[in-house]
């Protein structure tokens, strides 16, 4: 693992002098190389039990170098969230027959694919996700860090939405729609953390149960005063 | 879209709501008894208007879980409805609302690893039925097979637990009123836990395969080791179709009086060879064609030997000469504690005694069980049974199966000579080897 990281370190070296674009993309790689071996000693040691020191080390890079990538462990948890988009767009745009599925079912499929993602990550999800409560924490909802997951995470569930909106399923209901599901989410994680049931099975059940109420809020178009 | 509800409270409401109108009865039936004969009269006139009973239907078709289980049950039970709730029930049975295909997939993929797509050669992504906790797809497995895939709701079993908490705090004031043995409601709670997990009812089908190649008339699917797990079954596909089904084929009255004939045996196999009974006998359970194909082992009672042996000497009519099979049968149905001196008891046992005689006519002649009356007597009786306050769980199972018999037999309109047929059974199925089919003609 190491051995294949510091070699191609030493071709990105190379490469860097040429072209910033490939120094963006080396950059990009030992993010994710950190990520990588933080998420894992996090699964298999638990987020407590793990130090910088030691992701630097499986990571095959210098202590400080992580801390340059990641000064905090929120910017860790944002750059996995963000990547976590990232595989949700691209999975989504895979699947052709969820495509032509009502909302409710796209909905669910979708959140029940990021749960499935913070899955095995629950115990570190769990200690940023009460951190994000603070108004002061980089994670925070209004935080300019996380603005920029936020708005990407808005924007794709707002195309869904447009989506069904075309297709007569619902009516517009703006960027409320989308605000409304991201909320809905957040609902749903904080059941999840707390849900003890055996593959949290009682999460599923809430999601597709509560996931009715919600579609029923979508078609009415909201509130009144909208 | 529906799932059964996670939320307790939502359902107890729920449930509240309808206890107090029809589901009471039904529960109180299954708990023996538990809300007494003022709810029944609420029951009755509730069930008498149509609407009513599809609002039932709807209602528990929405929890869909062990409340649907509740009304399967019910819609069993005649006596307590009038012909309309009972047919709306019986549509319980067979349409739940489905898991849809994305939840479906995800319970799959949680239990097996990989979408069921991946593992079989065909996946039927719409389920072709319900069971009461889960839903049933047709499938080709890669070897070719044809498969019936059995994929649980989510969070079945944490609903069921906190169905049974609200039910046992509704219950509090009955039970210190000793109206329901605690037992009754333990073994209920037991049973329907257990069908939570088909690993379980894997190994029922297993056992009953076994046991039945020597029925030929019977069918058992094989399983699928590989894949079945806590939350998935995966079994041969029978043919057959369902009793009302096959009867929409006018089937002539040899065929139909063939196929009692076979059931009544077969319920002689369970209870007296294998001691095991398959306890949940709802018409839906049984694919009919040639064969009789036997589904959803999820429910299955072992019986206690001396149970048996009690009730077989009783059914042989043992008692005529001796007052002690008549004493060891009260005490089974009434419980231990029972005075043999007790005027009620004995009422409730000659009265069974009567019924009995009635139905197992000694000279051979055929019963026709397509008569109502017939029906009506059994079920007046085992209402009668229910009464009890004493009656163990194991011969509630017993006689919750035993009622199954008659009502399939009732559906047929099979005209057997029962009393015949169930002693030949018996005695047959003492050998380890003998078989019916050699004394039948059919």
């Amino acid at each position: 693992m190491r051995k294949r990281v510091s070699k191609a370190r030493h071709k990105t070296t190379r490469a860097s002098k040429k072209s910033p674009s490939r120094r963006k993309e080396k950059k990009e790689h030992t993010k994710a190389e950190i990520l990588g071996a933080a998420l894992e000693l996090f699964r298999t040691k638990g987020v407590e039990y793990t130090t910088a020191k030691e992701i630097a080390t499986k990571a095959g890079i210098a202590e400080g170098t992580f801390f340059n990538y990641f000064p905090t462990k929120e910017d860790l948890a944002l750059y996995f969230f963000e990547k976590g988009i990232d595989d949700l767009i691209r999975w989504y745009d895979g699947q052709q027959s969820l495509k032509q599925a009502p909302i409710e079912e796209k909905l669910f499929a979708i959140i029940n694919r990021q749960l499935e993602q913070l899955e095995p990550y629950e115990a570190f999800i769990g200690s940023v996700f009460f951190r994000s409560l603070q108004p002061r924490s980089k994670l925070n909802a209004s935080s300019f860090a996380s603005q920029e997951n936020r708005v990407r995470y808005l924007r794709f569930i707002d195309g869904l939405l447009q989506e069904a909106v075309k297709r007569r399923e619902i009516p517009d209901v703006g960027r409320l729609g989308s605000y409304g599901v991201g909320l809905y989410y957040m609902g749903i994680v904080t059941f999840w953390l707390y849900d003890t049931s055996k593959d949290k099975q009682k999460t599923l059940a809430l999601l597709d149960r509560s996931l009715v109420v919600a579609t029923r809020f979508l078609r009415k178009g909201g509130w009144e005063w909208r | 879209m529906k799932t059964p509800e996670a939320n307790r409270w939502k359902r107890a409401a729920r449930m509240t709501k309808l206890s107090a109108g029809v589901l009471g009865s039904n529960v109180g039936y299954l708990v023996g008894n538990l809300f007494t004969s003022a709810t029944r009269r609420s029951v009755r006139r509730a069930a008498m208007q149509t609407r009513n009973a599809q609002r039932i239907r709807r209602e528990l078709q929405e929890l869909r879980g062990p409340a649907m289980k509740l009304g399967q049950v019910l819609s069993m039970q005649s006596h307590l409805l009038d012909e309309k709730a009972i047919e709306e029930l019986a549509n319980l049975q067979m349409h739940a609302p489905p898991m849809h295909p994305t939840l479906m997939r995800v319970q799959f993929r949680k239990e097996i690893g990989s979408d069921p797509e991946e593992i079989f050669a065909e996946f039927e992504p719409e389920p072709f039925a319900a069971a009461s906790l889960g839903q049933v797809h047709r499938a080709v497995t890669r070897g070719g097979q044809r498969v019936a895939v059995k994929i649980q709701y989510p969070a079945v079993r944490e609903i069921i637990e906190g169905d049974f908490q609200t039910l046992s705090q509704v219950m509090l004031p009955a039970s210190i009123m000793r109206v329901i043995p605690q037992s009754l409601i333990d073994e209920l709670r037991r049973g329907i836990l257990l069908e939570c997990d088909y690993r379980n009812e894997a190994r029922n089908i297993e056992q009953f395969g076994k046991a039945m190649k020597r029925l030929s008339f019977v069918e058992i699917p094989n399983t699928f080791p590989d894949l079945c797990t806590e939350r998935v079954l995966t079994m041969s596909f029978l043919k057959g179709k369902h009793v009302d089904e096959f009867l929409r084929t006018k089937p002539s009255q040899e065929v139909r009086d063939r196929l009692g004939r076979h059931f009544l045996e077969l319920f002689c196999f369970q209870a007296y060879r294998m001691h095991l009974i398959h306890a949940d006998p709802h018409p839906g359970n049984y694919l009919l064609s040639a064969h009789i194909g036997m589904v959803d082992f999820g429910c299955v009672k072992k019986l206690n030997n001396e149970v048996v042996q009690c009730i077989r000497n009783f059914s042989l009519e043992l008692w005529q000469e001796n007052e002690g099979v008549y004493r060891s049968m009260l005490n089974t149905i009434c419980g231990p504690g029972v005075s043999p001196n007790d005027p009620g008891p004995r009422r409730t046992l000659d009265e069974m005694i009567r019924v009995y005689r009635h139905i197992y006519r000694e000279n051979g002649e055929p019963t026709d069980f397509g008569d109502v009356k017939i029906f009506q007597e059994m079920s007046r009786l085992y209402k009668l049974f229910l009464s009890s306050k004493f009656l163990p769980p194991e011969f509630l199972f017993y006689s919750r199966a035993e009622m199954g018999l008659y009502l399939m037999l009732h559906r047929l309109g099979a005209r057997i000579p029962a009393y015949q047929v169930a002693t030949d059974a018996m005695k047959c199925f003492d050998s380890p080897k003998g078989h019916p089919g050699k004394e039948l003609k059919s």
